[in-house]
């Protein structure tokens, strides 16, 4: 489980800053190559949403905020990057529900920005 | 680039076609779900990605797994994509017999697609693939099967 941490998702350095900008260009170029994609295979092996994935704890509260904002398939990197998964058999492929359930357990985690 | 430009930049069989876009952009779901009605879930045999999936279906990409799907709900396989009055029909697309796409017919005879995280439009059957897109994810391919079921009362 990831840890709770003050700085999490706050901009404060240079070098916060720099990661942020490549986490929301690496967020525009998978949305844009996979935008077609009809069964998600590409959208999962996509090698922008790879190198989120590799950013680790740092990107939760960035991936959470683009969720909440209604962006798309963030399950896996989520659970891949926090070892969790809190969504239920009967939410599965329900996006409004799971996108609760996601943010429900950020903030009680603390990784909601 | 305006949002018609840029589905016809995906989409070049689209350019000099008769089209609509119906809905807006979402990723709340998928062609599979288009062909059920279902606007809230994304099917796909892909668990990683948090899709829903029946139980009874094997999580397979080939496009036989995609007719038992199908079929489970009721359709069959036909020969023709010609609308018949009394029928619902939907089309799979597939390369190299992996499914691609799946669209529904409308009463009219014209289709309706959900184009992956895209939007919905309405279109004539082969405009989606008679010219090859330049983005890997909007090539359909063929059409690999059509199936049937009669349509509600």
């Amino acid at each position: 489980m990831v840890s709770q941490k003050p700085r999490l998702g706050r901009i404060e350095t240079e070098a916060d800053a720099e990661l942020y900008k490549e986490f929301r260009h690496l967020v525009e170029q998978w949305k844009e190559d996979t935008m077609g994609d009809s069964i998600g295979l590409q959208t999962l092996a996509h090698p922008a949403h790879l190198r989120i994935v590799a950013m680790g704890e740092r990107a939760l509260p960035w991936i959470l905020s683009d969720l909440e904002a209604g962006g798309g398939h963030w399950y896996a990197a989520l659970e891949a990057i926090s070892g969790e998964n809190p969504v239920g058999t009967e939410e599965q492929g329900n996006g409004k529900q799971m996108r609760a359930s996601w943010l429900r357990l950020g903030r009680q985690r603390g990784w909601v920005a | 680039m305006p949002d018609d430009r840029r589905l016809e930049h995906r989409l070049p069989g689209l350019e000099d076609a008769s089209y609509q876009v119906t809905s807006r952009q979402t990723t709340d779901y998928n062609c599979i779900a288009w062909v059920f009605g279902d606007t809230e879930r994304w099917w796909s045999p892909v668990a990683q990605l948090g899709s829903y999936w029946p139980p009874e279906i094997p999580r397979s990409l080939d496009v036989g797994t995609f007719i038992a799907l199908f079929e489970l709900h009721g359709f069959e396989v036909c020969e023709s994509e010609e609308l018949e009055s009394d029928y619902e029909k939907i089309a799979i697309f597939a390369v190299d017999e992996y499914f691609t796409h799946v669209a529904r017919q409308l009463l009219d005879g014209r289709w309706t697609s959900k184009l992956g995280n895209d939007v919905d439009i309405e279109h004539q059957l082969h405009d989606l693939i008679r010219r090859e897109s330049p983005f890997p994810q909007y090539r359909y391919g063929a059409v690999a099967a059509l199936l049937r079921r009669p349509r509600p009362e």
